[in-house]
């Protein structure tokens, strides 16, 4: 059981979608034990995530960190969940289904289902929290999403069916449903201190900043599930401290392993490393309106100035999977296969900047160590531009205080993007001309268009036509930098049975219901 | 002497109520603020201004800070601008925290150093005194958290003695407790020991050279009785103003080692919040780390004094 | 047994050149890894093979064997220029962030102790509220304003050692002030800066000398553990704390990528203290204990 085991597989097939039959094969999706053994039950699973703040909240439309999301996943559950495969599969919902313009979905719910108090789940609960995920109020970051259910679009229909009219066609809209904010509280909450959802899991303690411990739910809808007695959580914010402390075999699972440690885990037999292919990438993004960026040959010869294969070896380890210059992983349905790799070519990039009038360019990059591996990717940017006579001189910002002061302020930094489940999201976030979030300052009505119209079609060869072209245009004209996308890379204990890699998230996407330890 | 003191308390006060003013100040000047890093890359101006309002981040610095001051006067700390809980609750749950590693220490630390300066003047310049002084520069002259790192490879990771982290998980027996502080323990212990057991060494030697000593000698006095009955309680003085100032350190300054071991203490309390730009929670752990320092420099000018016939009854 | 075991320096100081006793062997021990340093200051920089952020191999933590001459570090690069290079930041960032302090906390402390009165008294009641305030609260709500730039990190740590430094200054100076010495000058009429400059300085050049090393350690110790939390200098620079910091996961492969740098620091860190204790035997007060305050 040493080694890397688990990369989950790279060009799955097509996502299909909309008839919501994978409510039908929920039990089949989650857990299917790797080893064939029958589950143990029983013991206290300690994981440690990166990180911990003051901020941590049991509210889930407020979630923001990833530590809040694991938290939410364990007391709460969504209409839909998304699976490794990317597809949205039913959770509540024992079926999801778009009219045939996609701007009308129907949801039916479980039966049966209960909160953790006793009450039973009814549509009027589903409508209370989709409607205090878009209140101003609420200040949910997952406003904008919920922004797109018209007005007075959520309608039930008796006890158990959920009518959702949206203001435009959406193909994805279930696929939007499956964030981790999208989670099911009782009507009317409004104190969330004792976490009452559906979950696999009840609240035992909660001290934020410090941890938090869950318990098993007896009642909950997936009979025989959870296995594990408790699970606790908390945060340990030093990389080297995280490691020894799964070294030491004092936690089972640890979040965001320290690529420096890898080869230590994988040499010992107790530990496992739990790689997923994700979509989480770094951006060196620079604004399209600003000189010299302005100009198209400018952003090409930068593009060019990359070494991919070095720079994932390098930064991640290996660990990651070579970007494009758009945001689409390889490992999403809609990754465009016919685009060819952008090659690392510095005399291109020196003949083209020659041609704007910008030969031995010397410019500013902002970054710092907010996310993993920026400011090494940085560094490494740096030499490998420095071949063709580009100095890039790396300014070095305080990671408090990055996303509101440096990241989209300045012409030439350092970004990141976690993985969406569906490229609708990251394209209308980021690259669409009206994008909240738009790194590039890069406005095409052409690309608006093509996003426009795959959101609204539901015929799959159309979407993956139109998304194709999509990220042709941010890959030839668009003024971001893509090296690499990096998996997600955690680790633990070999004990630990029935773990599922997902790209999405960490952790395999916090699912802790279907884990059991083995003696 | 009671005069002294009640002087010297008031001014404790004063220096209580000037750091938090700075504080708060330099809290202000901070570039963001708890809304913006509360959500983090996803915020919109909108979501940033409906937090501003709930929290009453609007209003005018003079006035939150005014109402602050009112009521810490009346003892309410308030709530934490990032967790909305009060704060009072997470203040005793990591002040708990970092006294007993502060007491843990100062049990192992206190009397080991100052025995060990003890024992240095007993013979001094002779190989104990050497050797001892040697290991304590070294100790004292290697960043902390590298000592910390050895420790945890070593012990922890490598021979399994003690757990690598010392995060006191929920529901944990005081055997289980006392295992986990061991390597901070050391760890502090080796950069502190060194300066109080050179301190103790010079005080004692200092006090030696007195004429009463020389008399004590040239009566025959066995040494142990020379330096514990007649130096000690002399050298008392300078000892105990280097133990307080030691354990100011201990409340306040051992983020470093909270850090690698994850020990949630209020040294990592008050990185986290600062970063969080959480300005209650900032300003309550700053009053905590002020009144930590004047109260332990106080009580270092009392031992001072009662330790010091002249001061008690002056001229 | 004689009274003459139960003593440390010479009964009457025997004094050797410039007002210092003889030195020991541990003092010339002392300034020898000071000597050393300074040179590898000075000199690390052309010696290096490397730029400190050039990567020379795609392999982290690379033995001495397999890429001379020490091997590399977490990101690939090459560790000997590495630690070449980081001397100049580590002693040279320590060096005038101390100066910096030192000058300004002297001028405090004596302008307070010449001033006397209600100059002294507030100066001194504003050292003491100071010397309150954590100093790392200060770094970090300094630096999370101001950006982790060496300017700042200098201004921050200099203020912190400027504190300590003019109380230090003002107790010693006052001690002096009130010689015989400096009450006839003071009756010949001379001026204030005069009495500074001619008869107190020159008597407070040992302590001062030795207190000096102490802050240059504490300097050293105190941007390392600003470097440990993130705060200090930033990668790529090459600073000996930030290399421990940075190669610490990789403790188990290659012990030297993080021994290196920490036993640099520990033996700039010892040359000094030697040279601290040597200076600080000219008095019979334990300086290190002293000054701790």
């Amino acid at each position: 059981m040493a080694g890397d085991e688990g990369r989950s597989e790279r060009g799955l097939s097509r996502r299909e979608f909309g008839a919501g039959l994978a409510g039908l094969g929920v039990a089949a999706l989650m857990a299917r034990p790797a080893t064939g053994q029958t589950p143990a039950r029983g013991g206290r699973l300690r994981v440690a995530m990166a990180g911990s703040s003051p901020n941590d909240t049991l509210d889930p439309h407020k979630a923001v960190t990833a530590l809040d999301a694991s938290r939410c996943q364990q007391l709460y559950s969504r209409l839909v969940y998304l699976e490794p495969t990317l597809k949205p599969g039913g959770e509540l919902a024992e079926s999801f289904e778009p009219n045939r313009s996609g701007d009308e979905w129907v949801f039916k719910l479980r039966r049966g289902i209960t909160f953790h108090d006793g009450r039973p789940l009814t549509v009027k609960d589903v409508i209370y929290s989709f409607e205090r995920l878009r209140a101003k109020e609420t200040a949910s970051p997952a406003k904008v999403l919920f922004d797109q259910i018209a007005a007075d679009g959520l309608r039930a229909d008796g006890d158990h069916t959920l009518r959702v009219k949206l203001t435009a066609s959406n193909a994805d809209f279930a696929a939007l449903l499956t964030g981790y904010h999208a989670c099911v509280v009782p009507d009317g909450t409004t104190d969330f201190g004792k976490g009452i959802g559906t979950g696999p899991f009840k609240l035992k303690t909660f001290r934020p900043g410090v941890g938090s411990v869950f318990e098993r739910n007896p009642s909950y809808w997936r009979s025989g599930r959870p296995y594990v007695d408790e699970v606790e959580i908390f945060g340990i914010a030093d990389a080297v401290a995280r490691t020894n402390a799964l070294m030491a075999g004092e936690v089972h699972l640890v979040e965001k392993l320290d690529p420096a440690a890898v080869a230590r885990v994988k040499a010992t037999p107790s530990l496992r490393v739990l790689a997923a292919r994700s979509g989480f990438h770094g951006t060196f993004h620079m604004q399209t309106d600003q000189p010299p960026f302005d100009n198209p040959d400018v952003r090409l010869a930068l593009k060019h100035l990359i070494d991919r294969e070095r720079f994932v070896e390098i930064v991640f380890k290996g660990y990651a999977q070579v970007g494009n210059d758009h945001p689409v992983p390889p490992n999403d349905p809609y990754y465009c296969r016919e685009l060819p790799l952008r090659a690392y070519d510095p005399d291109r990039a020196k003949a083209l900047l020659k041609k704007a009038g910008h030969e031995n360019l010397t410019l500013e990059l902002h970054a710092s160590t907010i996310l993993p591996g920026m400011m090494e990717g940085a560094l490494v940017f740096k030499e490998h531009a420095a071949k063709a006579g580009v100095t890039i001189n790396i300014v070095r910002q305080p990671s408090d205080g990055y996303w509101s002061n440096v990241w989209l302020k300045k012409p030439f930094a350092v970004g990141g993007w976690t993985m969406r489940p569906v490229p609708d999201i990251i394209l209308s976030q980021a690259y669409v001309s009206t994008a909240k979030w738009n790194e590039t300052h890069w406005k095409r009505p052409a690309f608006d268009k093509l996003v426009d119209d795959a959101r609204a079609t539901t015929d799959q060869a159309e979407r993956y036509r139109l998304y194709c072209q999509a990220q042709r245009m941010i890959h030839e004209d668009g003024g971001v930098i893509v090296p690499a996308f990096s998996d997600v890379l955690d680790a633990g204990l070999a004990r630990v049975q029935g773990f599922q890699l997902h790209p999405v998230g960490t952790l395999g996407h916090w699912r802790y219901e279907g884990l059991w330890l083995s003696a | 002497m009671l005069g002294l003191l009640a002087q010297r308390f008031l001014f404790g006060v004063a220096t209580l109520w000037v750091v938090s003013v700075l504080v708060f100040g330099a809290t202000q000047l901070l570039p963001g603020d708890v809304a913006s890093e509360m959500l983090g890359q996803e915020a919109t101006e909108e979501a940033k201004q409906t937090i501003r309002r709930q929290l009453g981040l609007d209003r005018p610095a003079w006035l939150r800070y005014g109402e602050w001051l009112g009521d810490v006067a009346r003892g309410r700390l308030g709530l934490s601008l990032a967790s909305r809980r009060p704060i009072a609750e997470l203040l005793a749950d990591r002040l708990g925290n970092t006294l007993t590693l502060a007491v843990a220490t100062a049990l192992f630390a206190v009397p080991l150093s100052v025995g060990l300066g003890l024992v240095c003047a007993a013979y001094p310049n002779g190989r104990l005194d050497r050797l001892i002084s040697h290991v304590s520069l070294v100790l004292i002259s290697v960043p902390d958290f590298f000592i910390g790192a050895v420790l945890v490879v070593v012990f922890a990771v490598s021979l399994g003695l003690f757990p690598a982290v010392a995060s006191l998980p929920e529901g944990a027996t005081a055997g289980q407790l006392a295992r986990a502080l061991v390597l901070p323990v050391l760890t502090l212990t080796a950069a502190m020991s060194a300066h109080m057991s050179r301190m103790t060494r010079a005080a004692v030697l200092s006090v030696l050279r007195a004429p009463y000593v020389e008399m004590a000698l040239l009566t025959g006095a066995p040494r142990r009785r020379l330096i514990l009955v007649h130096a000690l309680p002399n050298a008392l003085g300078p000892i105990a103003n280097v133990v307080a100032l030691n354990l100011g350190y201990l409340v306040t300054g051992v983020v470093v080692v909270e850090t690698v071991f994850a020990f949630p203490g209020l040294g990592r309390l008050m990185v986290d919040s600062v970063t969080a730009r959480d300005v209650t929670t900032v300003q309550a752990v700053a009053l905590i780390f002020a009144a930590a320092y004047v109260g332990l420099n106080l009580a270092a000018d009392v031992a001072a004094i009662l330790a010091n016939p002249r001061l008690r009854f002056p001229a | 047994m004689t009274a003459g075991d139960l003593e440390t320096a010479p009964a009457g100081p025997r004094r050797w050149a410039i007002g210092l006793p003889r030195p020991t062997t541990a003092a010339v021990l002392g300034l020898v890894l000071v000597a050393a340093h300074l040179l590898l200051a000075g000199l690390g920089g052309w010696l290096a093979p490397q730029l400190p952020g050039a990567i020379v191999s795609s392999q982290s933590f690379a033995t001495p064997g397999q890429v001379p001459p020490l091997g590399t570090d977490y990101l690939g690069r090459d560790l000997l220029s590495r630690l070449l290079h980081g001397a100049r930041y580590t002693l040279g960032l320590a060096s005038v962030t101390t100066a910096v302090g030192f000058v300004l906390g002297l001028l405090v402390g004596f302008a307070a102790a010449e001033a006397g009165g209600w100059t002294d008294v507030a100066i001194s009641r504003a050292l003491d509220v100071l010397i309150s305030f954590p100093p790392l609260l200060l770094a970090l709500v300094v630096i999370a304003t101001l950006g982790p730039s060496i300017v700042v990190l200098i201004g921050t740590v200099a203020f912190i050692h400027a504190k300590r430094v003019a109380r230090i200054a003002r107790s010693i100076a006052m001690g002096i002030a009130a010689q015989d010495f400096v009450e006839v000058a003071r009756a010949r009429g001379e001026g204030s800066w005069w009495i500074i400059r001619r008869e107190i300085w020159p008597n407070t050049l040992g302590p001062l000398a030795a207190e000096f090393g102490l802050r240059m350690t504490f300097s050293i110790l105190f941007l390392s553990a600003l470097s440990f939390l993130g705060l200090g200098i930033q990668p790529p620079l090459a600073d000996w704390g930030l290399m421990v910091r940075e190669n610490l996961s990789g403790l188990y492969y290659g012990v030297l990528p993080v021994l290196l740098p920490a036993m640099a620091i520990a033996s700039l860190t010892v040359g000094i203290n030697l040279v601290v204790d040597w200076l600080g035997s000219a008095t019979d007060r334990d300086i290190a204990g002293e000054l701790f305050r």
